[in-house]
C-alpha cells in the first residue's frame, strides 16, 4: 500500500514538475527565442534573465535539486538514514531531482551557455544522461524489495520457484518455458566485451514484449480452455522468468559496467557542483541576492 | 590484486574527469570572461576581465547607479541638476540604470536606445519642446558633436562625442549657424519661427529704424538688404550673409539714383513720395526747374495735360510747341524761312489772338491797305474744310482781288479787249470809290450833258443771259442804243431790270 501511495505521489511530482516548466518555458518562450543582443530590449528581460526575480528563482528553485541529489549518496553512504525509506524510493526521488533539477537550471539559463559556468551546466547534463545508462544497468542486477542486491543462488531459488509455480500450478509444457528462456534474449559469453553485453541486454529488452506476445498466442493455440486472467498471469511469469535469467547470466558483466558507471557519473557530479558553487559564491559576490 | 588493479583504473579515470574534462570545456570558452555571464558591450570593452568586475558591481550589492555614476558624470551631473532625461525617467519609476542600459549582452548589443515612448512629441518633458520643423528633424542633427559647445571632455573624459546627448542648450545658435554675422541681437525667436528660417515671419519692419510705408512695403527684402560675403567663411555656400545693419537711409538717394542729378536738391520727399515716384505731388513741385519752365497759359494747366498717364521716367520733348500742341494750320507755314514755328505768331498766354499784327502782315506778300485794314482777320482767313481737317486759310496761290472777291463785272472786263483789272478802275479804300476817267480810257468820251449824268444811267442793271449786274460791255455807241424818241429819256433794253 506504502508503494502505491508512493508511486502515486512520484507520478504526480513528475505532473506538476513538467507542467510548471513547459509553463515557465511557453511564457517566456518569446524571449528564449530572441537573438541574446536583443533580449535586454525585451520587456520581460528583466523578470526572466538569469539574474531576474524569476530567472534567479529558477536557478535558486534547480541548484537546490541538484544538492538534494546528493542525499541519495549520503543515504547509501550514512546509517542514520538508511532508517528512512527504501534504497528504490530514493533513488526515484534522487531520479526526479535529476531531471527536474537540470530543467529548471536549463530554464535558469535562459538558454546562454558561456563562461566557465557552463562547464558546471554542462557536466550537469551528462550526470543527467548517465543517470538514464545508470538506471539501466541498476536495473540489470537483481534487487529484493528493499532494493538489496540478490545473491546468485537467491537469484537461482527464485527462478526455480517461478518454474515450480509455472510446471506445476499452471501446467505449462517444460518446452514452451525452454522456449521463452531462449526468446529471452541475452548473451553471456565470455568473449563479448562488457559493453556489448549490457547493448545486446538493451535489444532483448526492447524484442522481449514481442516475443512474449508471440509466444502467449502459441500457448493459447495449444492450451485453448486457459481463461485469459490465467493466461496473463502465466506471461506474468514467463516474462519475469526470463528477465531473472538473463539478468542472473549478465550479472558480472552489470556489476563490473556498473562500477564503471560509476566511475563517469560521479566526477561530473563533482565537476558539476563545484563549479556550481563557484558560480554561486561569484553571484552572490557580485550582489545577487535574489528577492532578499 | 585484481580489486587494487580495478580502483586504480577508476582512480586514473576519475582525476582525468576531474582535471582534464573542465580543462578541455574551459579552452572551449576561453575566448568568453570566464565568470562573465556574457560579453560587455563595445563601449565597456576595457572593463572586460576578473580585475575589473567591481568597478561596476558592489562587492554584494551587484551593479550600483553610484558605480555607472562614478565614470559616467554627465548623467550625474543631470541627475543632480535635476534636469534631463535621466531625471524624466527616475521620477516616472525608480529603476536602476542597468533597467534601461543592461549589460553582458555581447559587443555588438546598442547599450543606448531610446524607449518608443520617446519621441519628437514628448521631447519637451525634458525641458525642450521640439516646435514645428524641429520635430520632423532626427535625433543626430542636433545632437552631434558640432552642436556641443560646452567642453563635455573636461567633465568627463571617457564620454564619445559621437553618441552623446549632452552638451546641448536651448538657444538657438547652439547648433544653427550664426546667420547674421552678429548683426543683429542673438534672440532668433523674435523674428524667426520654428516653422522655417526664411521668411522671418515675425519680424516687424515697422519696428525698426526705417520705417516702411506705401511701396517701399512691396520691396523685395534683398533690395535694400544686400548680400555681403563673409571672408572669414571656409565653406563657400554658407559665406554669404545679408545686409541688417549700418545701411545709409537717412536720405532717398542712399538706395535710389538721383535721376534729376541734384537739379532739384536732394530732399526728393519735397515731390516724392512712397507711394509711388510718378506719384509727384504738384503743390510743392516747381515746374521752373525743369528744362521746361512754365509760362502764360501752360501754369494753369493741371499736371495730366501735358502728362498724359501721368510722370513717366522717359524724358518728355518740350522744344517745339507741336511736340505737345497739333498743328492746326497743318503745315501752311512750313514754307516760311521760320518753318512755321508756332512762338512766331503765338505766345504761351494764349493761341488767340495771335502776335500776327498789321505790321507783320505788311511784311508778308500780300500787304494790307485801305479797307483791307479795316477787315477781321477771319473775313479773309476763312474755315476750309477738307475731308476730315478744317483749318483756317493762310496761304492763297491766288493773290489777285479775284482771288477772294467775286467779279461783280462778270468778266465783261476779262472776256474782251482792252482787258483790265480791278485795280484799273478801283482802290483798296472802297469798291465803291471809282478812280475812273472815262474820255481816256473808253471809246466813249463823255462830253455835254453826259458828263452829268450819273453812271448808272447808262450802265444801267440788267439780268441777261450773259449778266446780272451793270451793263459796261458791250454797250452801244449810238445815241438810240441808249434813248428813245422821247428826247431826255432814256430807251429800256434788252434784260433791263
Amino acid at each position: 500500500m506504502k508503494a502505491k501511495i508512493f508511486r502515486i505521489t512520484l507520478i504526480m511530482m513528475y505532473i506538476v514538475g513538467f507542467v510548471m516548466c513547459a509553463y515557465a518555458l511557453f511564457v517566456g518562450w518569446d524571449y528564449y527565442t530572441l537573438p541574446f543582443i536583443e533580449r535586454p530590449h525585451h520587456e520581460m528581460h528583466q523578470q526572466l534573465k538569469p539574474g531576474g526575480p524569476i530567472g534567479h528563482g529558477l536557478g535558486i528553485a534547480g541548484s537546490m535539486m541538484i544538492l538534494l541529489l546528493f542525499l541519495y549518496s549520503a543515504r547509501k553512504r550514512t546509517k542514520w538514514l538508511m532508517r528512512y525509506g527504501t534504497m528504490s524510493h530514493w533513488l526515484d526521488i534522487h531520479i526526479w531531482f535529476g531531471i527536474m533539477g537540470p530543467l529548471l537550471i536549463t530554464l535558469h539559463t535562459s538558454m546562454k551557455f558561456n563562461g566557465i559556468v557552463s562547464i558546471s551546466y554542462f557536466s550537469m547534463l551528462a550526470v543527467a544522461g548517465s543517470g538514464f545508462i545508470g538506471r539501466y544497468i541498476y536495473m540489470q542486477i537483481p534487487r529484493d524489495e528493499n532494493g538489496m542486491e540478490l545473491s546468485i543462488s537467491q537469484i537461482d531459488l527464485t527462478i526455480s520457484g517461478m518454474e515450480q509455480l509455472l510446471v506445476e500450478s499452471f501446467q505449462v509444457s517444460p518446452d514452451l518455458l525452454e522456449l521463452g528462456s531462449k526468446k529471452s534474449g541475452g548473451a553471456d559469453n565470455k568473449k563479448t566485451s562488457r559493453l556489448m553485453i549490457i547493448a545486446h541486454s538493451i535489444v532483448a529488452d526492447l524484442k522481449l514484449p514481442v516475443q512474449l506476445y508471440l509466444l502467449k498466442k502459441k500457448i493459447l493455440r495449444k492450451h485453448n480452455d486457459v481463461p485469459p486472467a490465467v493466461a496473463s498471469e502465466i506471461m506474468k511469469l514467463i516474462r519475469r522468468r526470463s528477465i531473472m535469467r538473463r539478468r542472473r547470466n549478465i550479472l558480472g558483466v552489470a556489476h563490473s559496467v556498473f562500477h564503471l558507471w560509476h566511475v563517469i557519473h560521479k566526477p561530473f557530479a563533482v565537476v558539476m557542483i563545484v563549479i556550481m558553487i563557484g558560480h554561486i559564491v561569484v553571484a552572490l559576490l557580485m550582489g545577487s541576492k535574489w528577492i532578499f | 590484486m585484481d580489486i587494487l588493479k580495478q580502483n586504480m583504473i577508476s582512480a586514473i579515470y576519475r582525476l582525468m574527469i576531474i582535471i582534464v574534462l573542465p580543462a578541455i570545456m574551459s579552452i572551449t570558452s576561453v575566448t568568453h570572461a570566464q565568470i562573465s555571464p556574457g560579453d560587455l558591450s563595445t563601449y565597456h570593452e576595457a572593463l572586460e576581465g576578473l580585475s575589473n568586475c567591481t568597478k561596476c558591481h558592489e562587492m554584494g550589492e551587484g551593479p550600483t547607479d553610484g558605480k555607472c555614476l562614478e565614470c559616467h558624470k554627465l548623467v550625474k551631473r543631470s541627475l543632480d541638476e535635476k534636469r534631463g532625461y535621466h531625471v524624466l525617467e527616475k521620477k516616472r519609476e525608480e529603476k536602476q540604470c542597468l533597467v534601461c542600459h543592461s549589460e553582458h549582452a555581447g559587443r555588438d548589443f546598442a547599450l543606448i536606445t531610446l524607449p518608443e515612448t520617446f519621441t519628437q512629441e514628448t521631447h519637451g518633458s525634458i525641458g525642450y519642446e521640439l516646435v514645428g520643423k524641429h520635430r520632423v528633424t532626427k535625433c543626430r542633427d542636433c545632437h552631434n558633436p558640432a552642436n556641443i559647445q560646452e567642453d563635455l571632455k573636461s567633465y568627463e573624459p571617457s564620454v564619445d562625442m559621437i553618441r552623446t546627448y549632452f552638451g546641448l542648450d536651448s538657444t538657438c545658435l547652439s547648433c544653427h549657424r550664426r546667420e547674421h554675422r552678429g548683426q543683429l541681437p542673438d534672440r532668433c525667436s523674435g523674428c524667426h519661427t520654428m516653422e522655417r528660417f526664411k521668411p522671418a515671419e515675425l519680424f516687424d519692419h515697422d519696428k525698426a529704424k526705417f520705417l516702411l510705408t506705401g511701396k517701399h512695403k512691396n520691396v523685395d527684402c534683398t533690395k535694400c538688404h544686400t548680400t555681403l560675403i563673409d571672408p572669414k567663411s571656409k565653406v563657400k555656400q554658407t559665406a554669404s550673409y545679408t545686409k541688417y545693419v549700418d545701411i545709409k537711409h537717412s536720405a532717398c538717394t542712399d538706395c535710389h539714383k538721383d535721376i534729376h542729378q541734384d537739379k532739384f536738391g536732394q530732399n526728393c520727399t519735397k515731390c516724392h513720395s512712397t507711394s509711388g515716384w510718378l506719384k509727384v505731388s504738384a503743390k510743392n513741385f516747381d515746374h521752373n526747374k525743369t528744362n521746361y519752365p512754365l509760362r502764360g497759359k501752360h501754369t494753369l494747366l493741371v499736371c495730366e495735360k501735358c502728362h498724359k498717364g501721368g510722370i513717366s521716367k522717359k524724358k518728355m520733348k518740350s522744344k517745339f510747341c507741336t511736340d505737345c500742341h497739333s498743328d492746326l494750320h497743318f503745315g501752311q507755314f512750313a514754307q516760311r524761312e521760320d518753318k512755321g514755328k508756332c512762338e512766331s505768331c503765338h505766345s504761351v498766354d494764349g493761341f488767340k489772338p495771335a502776335n500776327y499784327t498789321l505790321a507783320d502782315h505788311n511784311q508778308s506778300e500780300f500787304k494790307l491797305f485801305g479797307a483791307h485794314q479795316a477787315q477781321p482777320c477771319i473775313a479773309c482767313h476763312t474755315v476750309q474744310k477738307e475731308k476730315e481737317k478744317e483749318y483756317r486759310k493762310f496761304v492763297f496761290e491766288d493773290k489777285n482781288c479775284t482771288g477772294c472777291h467775286k467779279d461783280q463785272h462778270n468778266a465783261q472786263f476779262t472776256a474782251t479787249a482792252p482787258v483790265k483789272i480791278c485795280t484799273d478802275c478801283h482802290t483798296n479804300d472802297s469798291w465803291l470809290i471809282v478812280d475812273f476817267d472815262h474820255t481816256q480810257n473808253t471809246t466813249y468820251p463823255l462830253e455835254g450833258a453826259h458828263k452829268k449824268v450819273a453812271c448808272n444811267q447808262c450802265h444801267v442793271l440788267q439780268k441777261d443771259h450773259d449778266i446780272e449786274g451793270f451793263r459796261y460791255r458791250p454797250l452801244g455807241k449810238q445815241c438810240k442804243d441808249c434813248h428813245d424818241s422821247n428826247i431826255g429819256s432814256l430807251t429800256p433794253r434788252q434784260g433791263e431790270i
